[in-house]
């Protein structure tokens, strides 16, 4: 295949079809014009969950999604000279036709085989593949190739399905050289009566956090899992989704210990990219709060929030650079906007003593003071910056990152390239320790979450 | 985008079987069509005496019934006869299951934890309350019919069913309301229901369910019920709405009452119940992608107000909150997220 020209205009369009939704993401490139973008949507396929394999998910379904996307894009994708309108694979210009479309399907994905013929039936000209842990392997070691880290962590977080990926350089003594290790652990429940069923197991109750009777927990839970909604902001729910997500996590650690070790304690740099649909309920602070206790993270490490699969969509092309045949898509579109996150070693068990005292200078917002402070889970929001912003700062009182007993840090952050929007330091004194009962959680979060 | 939920879709040309015995009489020919009205089989069958729930009535386990039993299936059995019987209390105590007429025994259900007593032999013609095709008939797959039909996607089916639905395991039968499907019954008197598909509507009972299927209902629909009732029974019961006490739409509820008396299929697999009918009563216009979300019909998802059926009437904020007018009359704002918006 003949390699893309970075100076043409160029719009491709990527489908992903995963966990009972389709998300969409249109690309448009004019590096002369400096113009990069990508336009998302998501559509909750939800509603049709039981008849993914039946007659209306068919040739007109994928009609009427692709003349919807055509006004949600506000870009030309059909070509309707005919009476069946079909799709049209011509980039004309900005706003109207792409360059290729190529639709992606989880193979965990029910109705697969449905799911697959139905997209054939529509168009021969939208490119299908498959989305395996072979491609997120490769995703992963692209990315690692192209970016300054040395060790990536996956995330995948769905109520169903809950996986962990790693790619990480490593010095191969045989061939004096570079290599990267790939390793994945995984947990795959059957049904939603058995993601549901789950919560009844004892060590469910040593991470909640909800004093309702089990019968409530159970009926909440239930609805909640059935119906698998977009948003929810009910206490109840939340604390039983962090404990279901933190007991996923601590499963695949006690069972897969030695493909997780280490992160974020290499002497490279380290980055987490969390996925699915846990975290777009949970949030940001929730959803690392079961990462680091699930998992038991240490250290120091990036987190990237891939709640739009865009880093699985187009994590290839990026990777590929300007030997892309789809689309050349720079870092910008795809890992641009970072959590910094900070695990240090800590002994300080004292009440509201600094642990960590920082600094935040820009130039037009000029310098400001931060501190964390100990057994905190202290998330940090960063202010609005188009220009860089320059972090600072020093672990006290016998706090430091291991493994090299760092005392000090720094990093920059920039809009343009990698922008970070959060700097999260928990301070809580190894191990963690959740329980006996919820009320005790209760007040445990209370403390570590202000 | 937003996909609509369309609670009764059609279904052009549905195929489906209606098993029959060796003792009933197919009255149908290869390629006939069928009318409303027109004679399907006559049943031979004995109707159902007496029904007991040996898990309630002697108090043994579903899976110990079969060393508690007395009696055979089909065995003539007179009044006072011992039908099964547990030894508790370390043996200072026996719990006896009597039988209180004559009559035949019947095991069939007894996997379920039913034992039943049947009356005399009687002969039932049954008529179709539908259109369609007849495509064959054979003593394995039953009656093979084509017709129109509406499915209703039922939100869970009882556990112990759907590991036999590995198999495509499907109930066949007549739709049943209780009352007017709104109202919660906790028992009901002189029901006919056997061999019914049976709708209890907004809420249902322990026992209630087993009242039912001490009548010999095959199947138990209803709009919620308490998840541990749920799992805990392993009777066939579907659950269309949601977990414990929940509210349920009235035009919803009033909707699928309106079904009763017509031909259903409850299809484990597809986990949906097919209604055979080809009226166009239940036939949405609404698209299937919500173009505007002002007017569009939503069930709430959020748990303060979880199952209300409303409309909206406007948006808000960056089109991520919406207000919404419910059936009860009053408003209040939402995140979009927290609906799921439907059409019937």
């Amino acid at each position: 295949m003949k390699n893309l020209s970075l100076l043409e205009k160029n719009a491709y369009l990527s489908i992903i079809i995963k966990d009972n939704g389709i998300w969409a993401h249109l690309a448009y490139t004019d590096f002369n014009a400096g113009r990069e973008y990508i336009l998302s949507d998501f559509t909750d396929l939800t509603p049709l969950r039981y008849r993914l394999d039946d007659d209306v998910f068919n040739r007109k379904f994928w009609q009427e999604y692709f003349l919807n996307l055509e006004g949600v894009f506000d870009w030309r994708l059909l070509n309707k000279s005919k009476d069946s309108p079909f799709i049209s694979i011509d980039f004309k210009r900005e706003g109207e036709g792409v360059s290729g479309i190529r639709m992606q399907i989880d193979d965990n994905q029910r109705f697969f085989d449905k799911i697959f013929a139905s997209i054939r039936e529509f168009s021969k000209d939208i490119a299908l593949r498959v989305i395996d842990d072979l491609y997120v392997q490769k995703v992963l070691e692209g990315v690692l190739q192209r970016t300054e880290y040395d060790d990536l962590l996956y995330v995948d977080m769905d109520l169903l399905d809950f996986s962990v990926f790693r790619a990480r350089k490593v010095y191969d003594r045989k061939n004096n050289g570079e290599s990267v290790v790939f390793s994945k652990a995984k947990i795959n429940w059957k049904d939603e009566l058995s993601v549901i069923d789950s919560i009844m197991d004892s060590r469910f109750k040593a991470f909640l956090a909800t004093e309702l009777s089990t019968k409530e927990i159970l009926n909440y839970w239930s609805n909640f899992v059935s119906n698998r909604v977009l948003f929810s902001e009910d206490p109840n729910i939340i604390d039983i989704l962090r404990s279901y997500s933190t007991i996923q996590g601590h499963s695949i650690h006690r069972d897969n210990a030695e493909k997780i070790d280490n992160f974020g304690l290499s002497k490279g740099e380290s980055a987490l990219i969390v996925s699915g649909y846990i975290p777009r309920i949970l949030q940001e602070s929730k959803t690392l709060l079961c990462l680091i206790d699930g998992l038991e993270l240490n250290g120091n490490f990036d987190c990237y929030w891939d709640l739009d699969m865009k880093i699985l969509c187009y994590g290839r092309s990026f990777s590929e650079g300007t030997n892309a045949v789809d689309i050349i898509l720079t870092r910008k579109e795809l890992l641009s906007l970072a959590s910094k996150v900070l695990i240090p070693y800590t002994n300080v068990d004292k009440k509201n003593k600094v642990v960590f005292s920082g600094t935040l200078e820009s130039l037009s917002g000029g310098k400001s003071e931060f501190f964390a402070l100990s057994s905190e889970f202290a998330h940090l929001q960063f202010p609005q910056h188009t220009e860089k912003l320059v972090v600072e700062g020093e672990f006290k009182n016998g706090t430091y990152l291991q493994p090299s007993n760092q005392k000090s840090i720094g990093f920059v952050s920039k809009p343009e390239t990698k922008k970070y929007d959060s700097l999260l330091i928990d301070a809580r004194v190894r191990p963690i320790i959740y329980g006996p009962d919820s009320y005790a959680n209760k007040l445990k979060l209370q403390k570590w979450i202000k | 985008m937003i996909v609509r939920h369309k609670i009764f879709e059609k279904y052009d040309n549905y195929k489906f079987n209606i098993p029959y015995k060796s003792g009933d009489m197919p009255l149908l020919d290869r390629g006939e069509r069928i009318k409303e009205g027109t004679e399907i089989m006559k049943k031979r069958g004995s109707s159902i005496k007496f029904s007991f729930y040996l898990p309630e009535q002697i108090g043994v386990s579903v899976a110990e019934i079969g060393k508690s039993l007395k009696c055979i299936d089909g065995e003539f059995v007179n009044e006072g006869d011992v039908l099964a019987e547990k030894v508790v209390m370390k043996g200072l105590n026996v719990r006896k299951l009597i039988s209180p007429a004559e009559g035949v025994v019947d095991l069939s259900r007894i996997e379920k934890g039913y034992l039943g007593l049947l009356g005399e032999e009687s002969e039932v013609i049954v008529k179709s309350t539908f259109q369609g095709l007849v495509e064959s008939i054979t003593p394995v797959d039953g009656i093979s019919i084509t017709s129109d039909a509406f499915a209703l996607d039922v939100l869970a089916i009882a556990d112990s069913f759907l590991e036999e639905s590995r198999g495509g395991k499907k109930i066949v039968g007549e739709f049943l309301v209780l009352g007017d499907g709104k109202d919660l019954l906790l028992d009901v008197q002189d029901l006919e229901c056997e061999d019914k598909i049976v709708f209890v509507g907004k809420y249902l009972h322990p026992e209630l369910m087993h009242n039912l299927f001490e009548r010999g209902a095959s199947f138990i629909l209803t709009y919620s019920m308490e998840y541990e009732d749920f799992r805990k029974q392993g009777l066939p019961v579907g659950v269309i709405g949601g977990f414990g006490e929940i509210y349920s739409g009235r035009s919803m509820l009033e909707l699928i009452a309106s079904m009763n008396g017509k031909f259903v299929v409850v299809d484990y697999l597809e986990s949906q119940i097919f209604f055979v009918t080809s009226s166009t009563t239940y036939q949405s216009k609404e698209d299937l992608f919500v173009k505007s979300a002002v007017g569009s019909r939503v069930i709430s998802r959020s748990l303060s107000n979880y199952g209300m059926l409303g409309e909206i009437v406007s948006v808000e904020e960056y089109n991520l909150f919406v207000t919404v007018e419910w059936e009860t009359g009053h408003r209040s704002m939402l995140n979009i997220g927290s609906l799921e918006f439907v059409s019937f």
